[in-house]
């Protein structure tokens, strides 16, 4: 192997590791309980166990593996009260493969951002691998300029 | 004057896919009618004789303001069986019946194996009609009693068809997890006397982010008229009301086996498949237990315990714990406990049923 390739499969290692030493904190561990009961409570519930909310939500969508319904619920918490805050990681999500899930979330819940987000959301959808997820669901956008963009058109 | 009517007439191809396939096995007859509750209530009596194991009275009205609650249960003796009074305001729950909350009631009875078993002879059932602030109120009802007759309390089978809402059959690895989801489904249910017998459909005209039953959909009145009577309908969609807070929810506890807006179960996939969007086997195993935890809501089963540690459930084997470490210690292995145990990497197995559980299972009208 390489030194190029050694360090490249050494970065890709080290990304995909799980942190050993990470540990949640008392209140990162309370929302990701609070997230894993079937009929849980809604996102201020949710939030006020912390208190820094969107550190707390984030932790969930990055770390929680299980049950799987914990960090989309966190993520959906994310998109629906601190669009502004979390728009890298809105994003990150609609621009790679291997987050389809988080980004098919966002597509879904396009339309309660405020527009121009959407806009720049639906963009980036389109230019990277959920494309094809991203034209259909773009097209039933109740948004105009965003339905638009699924054929092509917009500004 | 009661006139008979059958679910099998109703048109098909409404839709767009085929009616599903499986035969009834008729044994579960229905008889339904029409009346004015002129005081605000009406009494529905059940001829039961020793074939009969089980039966459900379904009440739906369009009556505006008015919702439904079931009040009484009489057996042919003379005996009040069961009261609304003995459910309202308790720290114990048996279901919705008692409640007022929807403008159709369901009540399967018995409901657990302490009201059973059903003895031959006219059983009554007397159904409210109340305004929000509980006042009694005129409505039209649209009665429906079902008697099955299996009076076998250890062995049933349950019908369900799992229906994919538009293009979700054609997500990868979606039909795939589904189907794995109902094996591990099947497995769970086994050691119970309870079997699975599943009919799959795809429905091109069923929106992906599938409707909350019970919120007048019309798409799901119209799925639930083209079941074939006995069997439990299971949505897949994308989504449960277009967001990703939700994995799935039931028409009810129980849930009707007549149609309605409520008769069928919403499942989102994608909030089972995670981050990712593909399933893991783990998340294929949690996916067949939301499925049995969602289908034993709609059998009539309730949480053994709330999140909050101060309500349970009405059965008398389910432990009665107050605190987090001793209801997981006690409950926490049980299918219909109310959150997954969970180390932020797996979960552990959830898939106990208690006799009493059982017992509701296979009093359900749908057990057959």
């Amino acid at each position: 192997m390489s030194p190029i390739a050694h360090a490249l499969a050494l970065l890709v290692f080290i990304q995909q590791a799980p942190a050993e030493d990470w540990t949640p904190s008392a209140e990162q561990a309370a929302v990701y309980q609070a997230l894993s009961v079937r009929d849980a409570p809604d996102c201020a519930a949710v939030e006020a166990l912390a208190t820094d909310p969107l550190d707390a939500l984030r932790t969930v969508v990055e770390h929680a593996a299980m049950p799987p319904w914990a960090p989309m619920r966190a993520a959906h918490c994310m998109l629906t009260r601190h669009p502004d805050q979390a728009r890298d990681d809105l994003l990150s999500w609609v621009g790679q493969a291997k987050t389809r899930g988080l980004g098919l979330l966002v597509l879904s819940e396009l339309d309660t951002l405020a527009e121009p987000l959407a806009l720049e959301i639906a963009g980036a959808a389109l230019a990277g691998p959920l494309a094809d997820d991203a034209r259909p669901r773009l097209a039933d956008s109740a948004v105009p300029s965003v339905k638009a963009l699924a054929t092509g058109g917009g500004d | 004057m009661r006139t008979c009517t059958t679910l099998l007439l109703i048109p098909a191809l409404i839709l767009g896919c085929n009616r599903a396939k499986t035969d009834p096995t008729g044994k579960l007859d229905l008889e339904s009618w029409s009346e004015t509750a002129r005081d605000g209530w009406a009494e529905v009596s059940v001829d039961i004789t020793d074939q009969h194991g089980a039966f459900m009275v379904s009440a739906q009205t369009e009556t505006e303001g008015v919702y439904l609650a079931v009040e009484e249960v009489w057996d042919p003796d003379g005996n009040l069986r069961m009261s609304w009074e003995d459910w309202y305001e308790m720290d114990e729950w048996i279901g919705e019946p008692f409640d007022p909350w929807y403008k159709d009631v369901y009540f399967n009875w018995p409901i657990r194996a302490e009201d059973g078993p059903l003895t031959p002879g006219t059983w009554s059932v007397v159904v409210g009609a109340v305004d929000d602030w509980w006042a009694y109120k005129k409505a039209e009802l649209d009665l429906t009693v079902q008697r099955k007759t299996d009076s076998d309390l250890d062995n049933a089978t349950v019908q369900a068809w799992v229906v994919y809402a538009k293009g979700i059959e054609k997500e990868d690895g979606v039909q795939e997890a589904v189907e794995g989801a109902v094996e591990e489904w099947t497995r769970i249910w086994a050691p119970y006397g309870l079997k699975l017998q599943v009919e799959y459909d795809g429905m091109r005209g069923l929106d992906p982010a599938v409707p909350v039953p019970g919120e007048d959909s019309e798409d799901l009145l119209t799925l639930s008229k083209r079941s074939n009577g006995e069997q439990i309908v299971l949505i897949i969609g994308e989504t449960v009301d277009g967001d990703e807070w939700t994995y799935g929810m039931a028409g009810g506890i129980p849930g009707p086996m007549v149609p309605s807006d409520r008769s069928a179960i919403a499942i989102s996939w994608l909030v089972h498949a995670g981050q990712d969007g593909t399933f893991t086997d783990d998340e294929v195993r949690v996916f067949g237990g939301s499925l049995a935890h969602e289908v034993g809501h709609y059998m009539g089963l309730c949480h053994p315990v709330e999140d909050g540690y101060e309500s349970w459930d009405a059965l008398g084997d389910t432990p009665t714990c107050s605190a987090q470490t001793s209801c997981e210690e006690d409950l926490g292995a049980n299918l219909m406990f109310p959150y997954s145990i969970c180390d932020w990497e797996t979960c552990s197995v959830q898939e106990t049923l208690t006799d009493d559980q059982v017992s509701v299972s296979q009093y359900y009208s749908g057990a057959l």
